[in-house]
């Protein structure tokens, strides 16, 4: 299907959060590979640097700790003044957090929802204003298997996703009118770095037993990014309010 | 000590510890218990254990002695 509704793919400008690292990081490859412009957020500015590097003309990068409500605002605005109007929003940035109930306090849960959720309500906050999108903006969540099922000790991360699919089903319907599209991937668990360093501290059997959660076996980043390009897409032009799964048949068992 | 030995007691899920008290012998005593006092030497003492190193602690003693008391 030809983009012809609104800008061809391959010349939008697209937002995305988390993308020194992961899946964020390898989005912005593939996009800045198809032609698009980017705003990079992270708060690792060395790894958004070493991402642009060979295309600086065609990113604006803001570092940014979502754990901290400072600033996004103004920076994105100029960024955005910079490149031109959004018709992409991808939050991946994000923070996982192991610990059971009886050692997860108050703070820690502040935090997670901060980083993971709230963050995404301070982008399309602002995003989402006339000025600074184009028609048919599709934004999307990356929330998580564990916003649809259960996993002990992972109670915080889980409400964080969780709310992220809520926001998302709420604004699709809310800025439809406005040719807005908000959709959530959910995806299992994928090999990056974060996951081996977690792997070394959870024990040796770690990976094998995660491995026996995904029918199709872990994930790569590239996966992610495939069904986020969907969403974002002309192709996905009919689809808002839904969290899709890619995760290699976890929550099918 | 004093405060490590009163959230110890409240991963351990019992009233008091003490620094003798052998970890695995609490009725608790599982990964979970484990997850969580990863979570918390990493919280408090901004330390990052394994779950193995963990499990070579002996006692509540030993515990502190070798991550909380950096």
């Amino acid at each position: 299907m030809a983009d012809s509704e609104y800008a061809p793919f391959a010349a939008r400008v697209s937002l995305i959060t988390g993308a020194a690292t992961g899946i964020g990081r390898q989005l912005a490859l593939e996009l800045l590979a198809s032609g698009q412009s980017l705003v990079l957020v992270d708060k690792d500015l060395v790894g958004l640097q070493s991402l642009a590097s060979s295309l600086p003309e065609r990113c604006s990068l803001i570092q940014h700790d979502f754990a901290l409500d400072t600033g996004l605002e103004d920076r994105v605005s100029d960024a955005i003044e910079k490149l031109g109007r959004l018709s992409g929003l991808v939050h991946v940035a994000g923070v996982s957090h192991i610990s059971p109930l009886k050692a997860l306090t108050r703070l820690d849960l502040e935090r997670v929802m901060a980083i993971n959720a709230f963050s995404a309500f301070d982008l399309v906050k602002h995003c989402c204003k006339p000025k600074y999108h184009l028609s048919g903006m599709s934004v999307v969540f990356v929330s998580s298997v564990y916003s649809l099922v259960g996993s002990a000790a992972n109670s915080a991360y889980a409400m964080s996703k969780a709310a992220l699919n809520s926001f998302a089903r709420s604004l699709a319907i809310e800025l439809a009118p406005r040719r807005l599209r908000f959709n959530c991937v959910a995806p299992g668990f994928v090999r990056t770095e974060m996951l081996e360093n977690l792997a070394q501290r959870m024990g040796p059997n770690y990976l094998a037993e995660l491995e026996h959660l995904h029918p199709l076996g872990l994930g790569q980043a590239e996966d992610v990014s495939n069904a986020i390009q969907f969403l974002l897409s002309d192709r996905a032009r009919w689809i808002t309010g839904t969290v899709l799964s890619v995760d290699g048949g976890f929550t099918a068992q | 000590m004093k405060n490590y030995l009163e959230r110890m007691a409240e991963l351990l899920e019992v009233d008091h510890v003490s620094a003798e008290d052998v970890m695995e012998d609490f009725e608790c005593w599982d990964s979970l218990t484990v997850l969580s006092i990863i979570a918390y030497l990493d919280e408090v003492f901004k330390v990052k254990v394994s779950a193995e190193q963990v499990n070579q602690c002996r006692t509540v003693g030993d515990l502190y002695s070798q991550y909380g008391g950096l």
